[in-house]
């Protein structure tokens, strides 16, 4: 018993020793300015080189496909049939070899709430008495461009879309949970018990028979 | 090694799957219950053996060791491999549950084939031991790979493009793990010989 102990106790110090890692395919995506960029990565974290990539629409009709670069990205056009139609995307990356991960792209995660929709109430006219621009001449107009509110708008959308998407892919990277070390004591408690419990009712069944 | 959801078609699924039932079946029928922590002690070494990566090249590889499963359990690897592989879909997402019955019999059936041809060695000491260990770590992973290849065919790659990157990608792991099914046996034979003698499993 005491060698066994040693041999679970030698086998657990060389895994907490080491990463843990797998060759499970990971793979998650986000929209960015027009484009799906997703990003394929094995368990380890190492980035999966020359996967294909398959964009799926909801009913699981093949939109796009392409392969992913050196750091296991992939940027594809966001299929204009998605874009309105509005349905979500599934992006399934194949390394082959029987490796294979799918992320899910919402049509809410690509389309921002508003975009495309231009709210019309402050813009107008009258409403806008701060911009000069709307009552100046043709001419001095083409001197100096005046933004109008669909400019401004957006402008906005552009810059914040730049800065949202290093947290989007932060978030999507989130979600793909990794292997923590109580799955790991967990799975071999699991193990145990099954063997114990086995083990409770072979004795009782030897009880009875006696 | 792990066959991921999705990748193969049904009749592939369903046929391994019952396969899988069938010889789980047969393997608890041969466990010896005055057995079980043994068991239950090479199940959870295969269950974390998944995760112990050896960097190699471009790629690493993971552990698989179900030659030494094979080698002490016989076919007893059947139960012992598909409760690992089930947690193993459960906690770290290896695999699948739908793939479970391919994934057993991919590494499990070439477990059993070492036992019947490598475990008369193994109660013979030395260097005759030690071959055979190393055999049974080797040729088992080489088996699985087949065996692997095989079930990929049914997906649109084909056997032989499967087959080959497959067998390059697992030669490293053919040696790396006779050398430790080696060294597991030289271990267990020293500090724990009943789990090597004969005739336990029936």
């Amino acid at each position: 018993m005491k060698h066994r102990l040693l041999l679970i106790t030698v086998m657990l110090i060389i895994l907490s020793a080491l990463p843990a890692q797998a060759h499970r395919m990971r793979v998650f995506a986000y929209e960015s300015d027009g484009e799906i960029i997703s990003e394929a990565k094995f368990g380890s974290g190492r980035p999966a080189k020359g996967v294909d990539i398959r964009v799926e629409g909801a009913d699981g009709q093949l939109l796009i496909t392409g392969v992913t670069d050196d750091q296991g990205i992939s940027r594809l056009p966001l299929p204009a049939m998605a874009k309105e139609k509005g349905s979500d995307l599934t992006i399934i990356a194949d390394a082959g070899e029987g490796h294979r991960g799918s992320w899910l792209l919402t049509a809410d995660d690509y389309q921002g709430k508003n975009r495309g929709h231009v709210p019309d109430s402050p813009a107008d006219g009258a409403a806008a008495p701060g911009l000069p621009g709307k009552t100046q001449t043709a001419a001095e107009n083409k001197k100096q461009p005046v933004l109008d509110y669909a400019d401004i708008e957006e402008i906005v959308q552009k810059s914040v879309a730049a800065e949202l998407a290093p947290v989007k892919r932060m978030l999507a990277a989130e979600q793909q949970r990794s292997i923590t070390l109580q799955d790991i004591f967990g799975g071999i408690g699991y193990i145990i018990g099954l063997a114990g419990i086995a083990a409770y009712f072979q004795t009782k069944r030897k009880g009875d028979n006696r | 090694m792990h066959i991921s959801e999705g990748v193969l078609n049904a009749p592939v699924l369903l046929g391994c799957g019952a396969a899988a039932v069938v010889f789980t079946a047969v393997g608890l029928k041969k466990l010896d219950m005055d057995r079980i922590m043994h068991v239950s002690l090479l199940t959870s070494t295969f269950f974390v053996a998944s995760l112990i990566h050896v960097p190699l090249g471009p790629a690493s590889i993971h552990l698989v060791l179900n030659g030494l499963l094979g080698i002490v359990l016989g076919w007893v690897s059947f139960p012992a491999i598909v409760t690992a592989l089930l947690l193993q879909a459960l906690f770290f997402q290896y695999g699948g549950f739908t793939v479970l019955g391919v994934n057993t019999i991919i590494m499990a059936l070439p477990a059993v084939c070492a036992y019947y041809i490598v475990r008369p060695w193994l109660t013979s000491g030395g260097g005759k031991r030690a071959v055979a260990a190393f055999l049974a770590g080797f040729t088992t992973i080489l088996f699985s790979s087949i065996l692997l290849a095989l079930a990929l065919v049914t997906s649109d790659r084909g056997f032989f493009h499967s087959a080959s990157i497959l067998l390059a990608a697992q030669l490293p792991l053919m040696i790396v793990e006779g050398f430790i099914t080696m060294f597991a046996v030289h271990f267990l034979a020293k500090v724990q010989p009943d789990f090597l003698s004969s005739e336990v499993y029936r």
